[in-house]
């Protein structure tokens, strides 16, 4: 427990720093004027308000994680400055864990810009379809389809950031997602978890919590990768592969870092 | 806290930075010297865990480094200030102190802050506590850099050229700081400044090229040079066959402190300091 409270505050020295660089701020709000124009543009067919929240995130989806793997690409690369990588390597709390903080924190901070624009198309749904749930389904959809999305990408610009100069790192993240989660191998053939339950652009649970209608999901490379999106046992299989994918990352970027000793 | 290293074998690639290196740290303070790329600062990073031996031992209060317990148990004791520190700018000195409190497993927030406003005052950065780092001076980073390396209490506190960038007041004020750590702790201390060592170091170790050259009382690295010093008044050349330690301009010409087997004609002796000592030792190892 005193562990999990020492994270906490670890995430929220991380989240002050990350508030108070302008990087995160330049990024992400211009980001969440576009996740605005997006997620309004998709109210228009909205038959239920569960299907239009899940329908929204979906498309927040596929362009807010590009903003915050940009902003957020040079969070661990940071810790590893002169001396401060041996100092933070030499104290009791380190490791895996304190990188997941680290993340977590700076993380919070790009998504504040995001939280204002959820909470209005949100409440334009509810308009919209006049039902109050609304506002509760869009939050349900923020979490299980846009935030492990986040969380993702967040781990996969701090690797990438730790092994190519930081604004390579940043240029290489947009890319990075369209090939994670829109990328068409019928058209240019390459590996992706497009179609498969490792893809992180949160189509499964959207599909098992919100009803939409997937696009890719069950048409991945790898068949038995690749069920049809059917609903909870697969939106919850996608979350946990999304999240040990990103727990997989963390322990890559704790490698590469003790690698640099 | 006692320390024991033997044996001790560090290689970058080829490159063999330590070489065979055994030596023990009691309580107390203990400086280490040695010629720029002698591994003082690798010693010192191996000894924080941070670096792995290629082979030998470490062992910290009975806890051998290379187990994993040894590094928990070694973490848990540490203070340490590496060569080159940056700091977080984003953060201020109160706030980064408290941060790496933090990590060093200072979980009472409490006593987080009572330790960090305690440090502060005592590096003499009280009034600038709440300033970003961001904007300090290169001395005033040091200052903080000392003072997390004294957070939550450690019974081994490793300094890597702490006092480099330091004004001749914070230095003097650093001196007495470590004096106040006492004898529970043990110090190892890095640094070029042979007075900070003379001043506050009873026992000093000396590596060059990876070996130990010395190790013992610091009186008896001075006494190296006992005998064997002195002053030159000329016009004429610099004295040769000596390690000269000092030369200023007089109205007659040039005064050199020397160091050498023979007196150079028309030298005074004269007592011999800590500088001429390792100038001695120096020469010792190699005649030029
Ligand atoms: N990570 C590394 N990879 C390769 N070589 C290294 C590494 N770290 C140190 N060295 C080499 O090891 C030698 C000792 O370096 P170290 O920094 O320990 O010396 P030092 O005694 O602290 O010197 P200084 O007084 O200049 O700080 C140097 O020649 C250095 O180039
Ligand atoms: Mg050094």
């Amino acid at each position: 427990m005193k562990g999990v409270a020492a994270l906490l505050a670890v995430a929220c020295y991380e989240a002050r720093m990350a508030a108070r660089g302008r990087g995160v701020w330049i990024g992400m709000v211009p980001m969440a004027a576009l996740a605005l124009l997006v997620g309004m543009g998709r109210l228009d067919g909205a038959e239920s308000a569960r299907l239009n929240a899940g329908a929204v995130a979906e498309a927040l989806t596929l362009v807010v994680p590009v903003g915050v793997g940009v902003v957020l690409a040079d969070r661990l690369r940071r810790g590893t400055a002169a001396g401060l990588g041996d100092l933070l390597d030499s104290v009791p709390l380190r490791g895996a864990a304190r990188i997941g903080a680290v993340l977590a924190g700076g993380l919070a901070v790009a998504l504040l810009p995001v939280l204002p624009v959820t909470a209005v198309l949100g409440a334009a749904a509810a308009v919209r379809t006049g039902d109050a749930a609304a506002l509760p389904w869009t939050a349900l959809a923020f979490l299980v389809v846009l935030l492990p999305a986040c969380a993702w990408i967040t781990a996969l610009a701090g690797v990438l950031a730790l092994v190519l100069p930081a604004p390579l790192a940043r240029a290489f993240v947009v890319p990075a997602w369209f090939w994670a989660v829109a990328w068409n191998p019928r058209l240019l053939w390459a590996p992706t978890p497009v179609g498969t339950l490792l893809v992180p652009s949160g189509e499964y649970p959207a599909q098992a919590w919100f009803g939409t209608t997937p696009s890719w999901a069950g048409n991945g490379q790898v068949g038995w990768l690749s069920p049809a999106a059917d609903g909870t046992v697969t939106g919850l299989a996608n979350l946990a592969c999304v999240l040990l994918s990103t727990a997989l990352l963390i322990g890559g970027a704790r490698l590469i870092m003790m690698g640099k000793r | 806290m006692d320390v024991a290293i033997t044996g001790l074998t560090k290689t970058f690639g080829r490159r063999t930075v330590l070489d065979a290196v055994d030596l023990e740290f009691g309580a107390g303070m203990t400086g280490l010297l040695g010629p720029n790329g002698a591994g003082k600062t690798t010693l010192m990073r191996l000894l924080a865990g941070v670096l792995r031996p290629s082979s030998g031992a470490l062992v910290v209060g009975g806890h051998d480094l290379r187990t994993r317990a040894g590094r928990a148990f070694t973490r848990r004791v540490l203070g340490y200030l590496p060569q080159h520190l940056d700091l977080y700018p984003d953060l201020s000195a109160r706030e980064f102190l408290d941060y790496i409190a933090l990590l060093k497993g200072v979980d009472d927030a409490r006593t987080r802050r009572a330790d960090v406003a305690r440090l502060l005052d005592r590096v003499g950065l009280a009034d600038s506590a709440d300033l970003r780092l961001g904007g300090f001076s290169g001395g005033m980073r040091r200052r903080v850099g000392i003072a997390q390396a004294l957070l939550g209490d450690p019974r081994l506190v490793i300094v890597d050229e702490p006092t480099a960038g330091l004004d001749p007041e914070e230095r003097m004020r650093f001196r007495s700081l470590l004096a106040g750590l006492g004898e529970r702790c043990t110090v190892v201390l890095s640094t070029h400044v042979l007075d900070d060592v003379a001043q506050t170091c009873p026992r000093v170790a000396v590596l060059a090229a990876g070996r130990v050259v010395y190790t013992g009382a610091t009186s008896g690295l001075t006494a190296y040079a006992q005998d064997r010093t002195y002053l030159v008044d000329t016009d004429g050349p610099q004295p040769t066959g000596a390690a000269v330690t000092n030369a200023a301009a007089t109205p007659e010409g040039m005064r050199y402190r020397v160091v050498a087997d023979e007196p150079p004609p028309g030298a005074v002796p004269v007592a011999a300091t800590l500088e001429d000592g390792y100038a001695a030792l120096m020469r010792d190892i190699h005649p030029t």
